[in-house]
C-alpha cells in the first residue's frame, strides 16, 4: 500500500456531515490540520508487511461467547422515559421525520 | 476517634473485627474530601448521605454478627463513566450533564455486595478520551504532587483522589492507558486487567475491544483484593471471561524465585526522560536481588501501537458515540425540534467537546467508503502482529518490565497538539490492542523545575496473567518504599 493522500477541507466537511457534527469554519480548519498530522503518523502502518495476516477485530477470543437466546427483563418503561429528553405519554417524542425533515 | 488505616485490606479487617466502624471510616474520608477537593477537583459528585447510610448498614451487619464481605466498610470512588443507579454519569461531557443512570454497572453491584461504601464519582476526560483530564467539561483535576501539573488521564480524578488520600481505592477505565498513565503521574498503583477479566456492563463504551475497568490503589496487595471482587463472568457481558478467579493475597505472596522478567529494548528509548529509564534499571536490580531472571528482550511492534490505536480507538468510538443524538437520553439541543437531522447535529455539536469530535471525525473517516481497507482493515492486521508478538514473548518471559510513560507529569496546556498527547500512551496502548494485562507502580520521584514528581514502572503480563504481575509488583513493594511516598500537599494536612 502506498502512503495515503492527505485529506482536504472538502473531505473534512463531508466527514463532519457523515458524523452529524455541525462545525464552524474555524473548527473545520483546525480539524483538517489535526487529522492530517494524526494520519501522517498512522501512515507508519502502511509500511508494515501484512501479507497473509488475518485482521483481528477483537482480542477477546479467549472469552467471547454467544449468549442464550432467552428474553430477560427490560428496564421498566418509567425508568427509560425518565431519562429521555422529551416524552409524550408513554412515548419518546422526536421531531417530525417525514414531512419537512432532513431526509432521515 | 480511632486511627483509620490507609489500605483497603486493613480498613476491611478493622471494620470486620469491630476495631473501627464503617461510619467513622466514611466520615474520615468525607472530611478529607471536604478539606482538600475544592482545590484538587477530583470529584464530580460526592454522595455523602448515601455513603453514610451504606456505612451505617455495614455497621448494622457487623452488630448482628454477619460478615459484610471482603471490602467491609472500604470507601471506593468510581470514575464518572461507570453507572450507579440513581446517580449521574456525566462521562465529563455536556451531553450527559443531566443524565441519571437507570441501573448499576456490574462492578458497582460487585463492590456493594462485597461491603464497599461508594463515596462518589470522579472526573475524567470526556468519554475517557485523553491523557491529562484537561478535556473534562466540568473542570480540570490537579495533580496532588504539584497543582500546576496534570494528573494524567483519562481517569485523572480517580488517580489523584487515591494519591491525595481522599479515598483508599477507586475504579477507572483503561482503553489505551487511562488507568496506568494517571496512576504513574499521581504515584499510585493502577491495574489494567486482561480484556474480558472484568465485566464492562454499565461502563459507558468508548472502544469495547480495548476498554477495561480496573482499580487504583495504594499498593499491589489492595489491587489483588479489588480484582478478586471485580473479576468474573457476567451474563450481561458476552466478552467477560469465565476463567478461574484471580488468586488474591495467596497468589501474590508466593516468592519470585526464578521469575523470568524481560525488559524490551524498544521501551528504553533515548527519548524517554532519563529518570524513567533509570527507574527501570533500578527495578531490574531489585528483581535480580529477589532471584528473578532479568533479560533484555524485544517488542519490535512498540512504535506501531499509537498508530494502530489512532485508527481502532476512533473507529470504535465513532460507532459507539453515534447513540448520543439527543433522542433517547442525554442533551437535546433547544429549538431543534423542527427537523430530525438538525436535532442530531445540533445536539451533538452543543454537547460534545473538541477532543471527542476530533476522534469521531477520525473514526468516521477511517471507516468511510474508500478508506476502510487502507486504514481500518490494515490496523486490524497490525493488531494481530502486535498480539502475536506479545504471545511469543510470553512464552519466553513471565513478565515484561518497562516504563509506564515516557515522561514525568507535564504542565497544563503542554500538549496542545493532539498527536503529542496520544504519544504519551506509547508504552501502555499495546496491552489494550493485544488484550493483555499490566500494572503501573510507583518507582520513585524526580525533580522537575523544583517539584518532586512521581516516576512509574509498568509490569505487563499475558492474558489472565494478573496474579503474576501483581505478585511481581507486591514483592517490589515489599523490597522498596516508593509506593509509600505521599504528595507534599496531603502530608502537610
Amino acid at each position: 500500500m502506498n502512503t495515503n493522500q492527505p485529506l482536504d477541507q472538502q473531505q473534512v466537511r463531508h466527514v463532519a456531515a457523515l458524523a452529524r457534527l455541525r462545525l464552524t469554519d474555524e473548527a473545520l480548519i483546525g480539524l483538517e490540520r489535526d487529522l492530517q498530522a494524526i494520519l501522517r503518523h498512522v501512515d507508519l502502518l502502511a509500511e508494515v508487511d501484512v501479507t497473509g495476516v488475518e485482521p483481528m477485530t477483537s482480542p477477546h477470543g479467549h472469552c467471547s461467547r454467544l449468549h442464550t437466546d432467552e428474553p430477560t427483563d427490560p428496564l421498566p418503561a418509567s425508568e427509560v422515559l425518565g431519562i429521555a429528553p422529551s416524552t409524550e405519554g408513554d412515548f419518546i417524542s422526536v421531531p417530525r421525520v417525514l414531512d419537512g425533515g432532513g431526509g432521515g | 476517634m480511632s486511627t483509620i488505616p490507609e489500605t483497603a485490606r486493613e480498613i476491611a479487617a478493622a471494620v470486620r473485627s469491630g476495631g473501627v466502624s464503617a461510619v467513622d471510616v466514611a466520615e474520615h474520608y468525607l472530611g478529607r474530601i471536604a478539606a482538600l477537593d475544592a482545590h484538587l477537583g477530583c470529584f464530580q459528585d460526592v454522595r455523602a448521605e448515601t455513603a453514610r447510610s451504606m456505612a451505617a448498614r455495614i455497621d448494622a451487619l457487623i452488630a448482628r454478627g454477619e460478615d459484610p464481605g471482603p471490602l467491609a466498610g472500604v470507601p471506593v470512588a468510581l470514575k464518572d463513566n461507570i453507572m450507579v443507579a440513581g446517580a449521574p454519569a456525566t462521562c465529563g461531557s455536556r451531553i450527559l450533564e443531566n443524565f441519571i443512570s437507570p441501573y448499576d454497572a456490574t462492578v458497582t453491584r460487585r463492590l456493594t455486595a462485597a461491603g464497599a461504601v461508594l463515596l462518589g464519582r470522579t472526573r475524567c476526560d470526556e468519554f475517557a478520551m485523553g491523557s491529562s483530564t484537561e478535556h473534562c467539561a466540568f473542570g480540570v483535576v490537579r495533580n496532588p504532587w504539584d497543582p500546576e501539573y496534570v494528573p494524567g488521564g483519562s481517569s485523572g480524578g480517580s488517580a489523584a483522589a487515591v494519591a491525595a488520600g481522599l479515598v483508599p481505592c477507586a475504579l477507572g477505565s483503561d482503553t489505551g492507558g487511562s488507568i496506568r498513565q494517571p496512576a504513574a503521574f499521581c504515584g499510585v498503583t493502577g491495574l489494567k486487567p486482561t480484556g474480558g477479566r472484568v465485566s464492562r456492563w454499565g461502563l459507558v463504551s468508548f472502544a469495547p475491544s480495548m476498554d477495561q475497568i480496573g482499580p487504583f490503589t495504594r499498593d499491589a496487595a489492595d489491587a489483588a483484593l479489588l480484582l478478586q471482587v471485580l473479576a468474573g463472568e457476567d451474563p450481561h457481558d458476552d466478552t467477560s471471561a469465565a476463567s478461574e478467579a484471580p488468586g488474591g493475597m495467596d497468589a501474590i505472596e508466593r516468592p519470585l524465585d526464578g521469575l523470568r522478567i524481560g525488559i524490551p529494548q524498544e521501551h528504553l528509548s533515548d527519548n524517554n526522560d532519563a529518570a524513567i529509564n533509570a527507574a527501570v534499571q533500578n527495578a531490574a536490580d531489585v528483581y535480580r536481588s529477589l532471584g528473578c531472571d532479568v533479560s533484555t528482550v524485544h517488542l519490535e511492534t512498540t512504535d506501531l501501537g499509537v498508530a494502530c490505536y489512532c485508527v481502532l480507538g476512533p473507529a470504535e468510538a465513532s460507532s459507539n458515540l453515534a447513540r448520543f443524538d439527543g433522542i433517547r437520553y442525554g442533551r437535546r439541543a433547544a429549538g431543534a425540534d423542527a427537523d430530525l437531522e438538525q436535532t442530531y447535529s445540533a445536539s451533538r455539536s452543543e454537547g460534545l467537546g473538541m477532543e471527542v469530535r476530533r476522534r469521531i471525525m477520525l473514526g468516521t473517516y477511517v471507516l468511510s467508503a474508500g478508506y476502510y481497507d487502507a486504514y481500518y482493515t490494515r490496523a486490524l492486521k497490525v493488531r494481530r502482529l502486535i498480539h502475536d508478538e506479545y504471545a511469543r514473548l510470553f512464552t519466553q518471559v513471565d513478565v515484561i518490565l518497562g516504563p509506564t510513560v515516557p515522561s514525568p507529569p507535564f504542565r497544563f496546556g503542554a500538549h496542545s497538539d493532539p498527536l503529542s498527547m496520544y504519544l504519551c500512551d506509547k508504552y501502555t496502548v499495546t496491552a489494550n490492542i493485544a488484550g493483555t494485562c499490566g500494572v503501573a507502580i510507583p518507582a520513585g520521584t524526580t525533580n522537575v523545575d523544583g517539584s518532586s514528581l512521581p516516576v512509574s514502572i509498568q509490569l505487563q503480563g499475558p492474558v489472565l496473567g494478573e496474579d503474576t504481575v501483581l505478585r511481581a509488583a507486591h514483592h517490589f513493594q515489599i523490597a522498596t518504599a516508593h509506593h509509600t511516598a505521599q504528595p507534599p500537599l496531603t502530608a502537610a494536612t
